[in-house]
């Protein structure tokens, strides 16, 4: 059992008209990890957004910690970080990289759009990962044009904050990697969320990348399983 | 406190000015130093430039920024989004308030004046360092003072005496064209020592009203990333 982290009730977004997603509920506890898994357009960097505050939903909730996301930011250490093209071009990295804890992330002097894709993603994460102390990680497509080393550094700089106690929540595309590291995934499709657990799918052991897209093609061909929608049994924080 | 200092360490790091902003002002105001220096009745329109230059630089445009995630960090911390706001106008008119202090010195220095303390002096430098920034909040960069500046010419050049302020005012105070002529062009105060409330009170108003619906929008509006709409 442990304590709820991020709890999200019949979560609605959408731009003007256009519905993103709606009734999207679940929860993250502590020592948890969510994948948030769907097609472009899905909806994963718009839930992900909502659940720091930077866009409010049209319907239902996020809760913190208990708090609204405004309230709680100041109380929870959130690393938040949707990737190397938020990163301001000319800003010099060792300037960006103190951002974090105040520690030197890197010493280098160049600004960040002489870096490569692959260094900024990097340093971004470096940085926001520095924070201490940690209670909730989100992160949109981290692993998206590390090399096999930084990748690896994430994944286990992920697992060490997990295990730590810190929820986790990562939207990506790179199942091989979220495969190893959930507990839970939410697939988006069509607007609709499904939550899965990981146990669900491979009682008998890990889950496989392939057990993970055969779920979510069926999904989106609409030949829904019959999985929980609810979120796993947590006890509030 | 702490996120004041958390706020504005930020913002050191990641400048709402471009270098060459502030570089612009370094220049200005050292040639407004040595044009006193060098003719000392030209105390007032010195540091006109410093003004102009003012306009643009408080043209910062926020929401561009928070939208294509840049203040991601600082929003994400805690700040909260009216405190990160208000660091943000902070640093964007830092240059051009500090550039005004040091004219103010030089001219008390050279020419034993305060004209760059006087109320309408004060006043031009309030509006140029709220406006543009409130009216630029949810737009590109510049764009407060693109507009600004079109509005001086059209005032200057489809009216038929123009509209600025008009000084010599008289007992009766200023007219309402007058009046107006402190909002279009505020650069028209500078020296005079106005003692109408009605002439300050436009210009201070409107800072005040734009200041408070830019921070009204900001807190809000959402921020979503560009590219994920």
């Amino acid at each position: 059992m442990s304590l709820v982290v991020l709890s999200v009730r019949a979560l609605a977004a959408q731009y003007g008209r256009r519905l993103v997603f709606e009734d999207v509920t679940f929860d993250v506890g502590t020592g948890q990890c969510l994948g948030v898994i769907g097609a472009n357009g899905a909806g994963k960097t718009t839930l992900l957004r909502t659940l720091v505050g930077c866009l409010a939903p049209v319907r239902g909730e996020v809760r913190i910690n208990g708090l609204l996301p405004r309230d709680a930011l100041s109380r929870t250490g959130v690393a938040y970080f949707a990737g190397e093209a938020t990163l301001p071009g000319f800003v010099r990295a060792a300037a960006w990289g103190s951002l974090g804890n105040g520690d030197a992330v890197t010493n280098d002097r160049r600004r960040l759009r002489a870096l490569s894709r692959g260094t900024r993603q990097l340093l971004g994460l470096r940085t926001v990962l520095g924070r201490q102390p940690l209670g909730l990680v989100i992160l949109d497509e981290p692993w998206e044009g590390l090399d096999p080393d930084a990748a690896r550094w994430l994944t286990t700089t992920l697992e060490i904050k997990r295990d730590r106690g810190a929820g986790v929540v990562l939207a990506s595309h790179r199942l091989h990697d979220l495969a190893g590291l959930c507990d839970l995934y939410l697939l988006l499709v069509r607007n609709r969320s499904v939550l899965v657990k990981a146990h669900e799918l491979a009682p008998a052991g890990a889950l496989t990348p392939d057990v993970l897209a055969e779920v979510f093609d069926k999904l989106r061909s609409g030949a829904y399983p019959r999985l929980s929608t609810q979120p796993e049994s947590v006890t509030g924080g | 406190m702490t996120a004041l200092v958390r706020a504005l360490k930020f913002f050191t790091v990641v400048p709402p000015l471009p270098r060459l902003m502030v570089y612009s002002f370094m220049i200005v105001t050292v040639a407004s130093a040595v044009s006193m220096s060098l003719d000392a009745s030209r105390t007032p329109i010195a540091s006109v430039p410093i003004l102009v230059l003012q306009v643009f630089a408080t043209s910062t445009g926020f929401t561009a920024h928070a939208r294509r995630g840049h203040y991601d960090v600082l929003l994400t911390e805690g700040i909260g989004r009216l405190r990160t706001a208000l660091t943000h106008w902070l640093m964007s008119s830092a240059p051009g308030l500090a550039s005004w202090v040091v004219v103010a010195i030089a001219e008390w220095t050279i020419a034993g004046t305060t004209n760059a303390l006087a109320t309408g002096s004060i006043t031009a430098l309030v509006a140029v360092s709220t406006i543009p920034w409130g009216t630029t909040v949810a737009l590109p960069r510049f764009s407060g003072a693109i507009g600004w500046m079109l509005l001086c010419v059209m005032a200057a050049t489809l009216t038929p005496h123009g509209i600025t302020f008009d000084q010599d005012y008289g007992a009766i105070g200023p007219g309402w064209l007058s009046v107006l002529g402190t909002m279009v062009f505020p650069v028209g105060l500078v020296g005079a020592d106005v003692q109408s409330v009605v002439a300050l009170a436009l210009p201070l108003m409107v800072s005040a009203v734009s200041m408070m619906a830019a921070l009204i929008w900001i807190a809000r509006t959402p921020l979503p990333l560009e590219a994920a709409q």
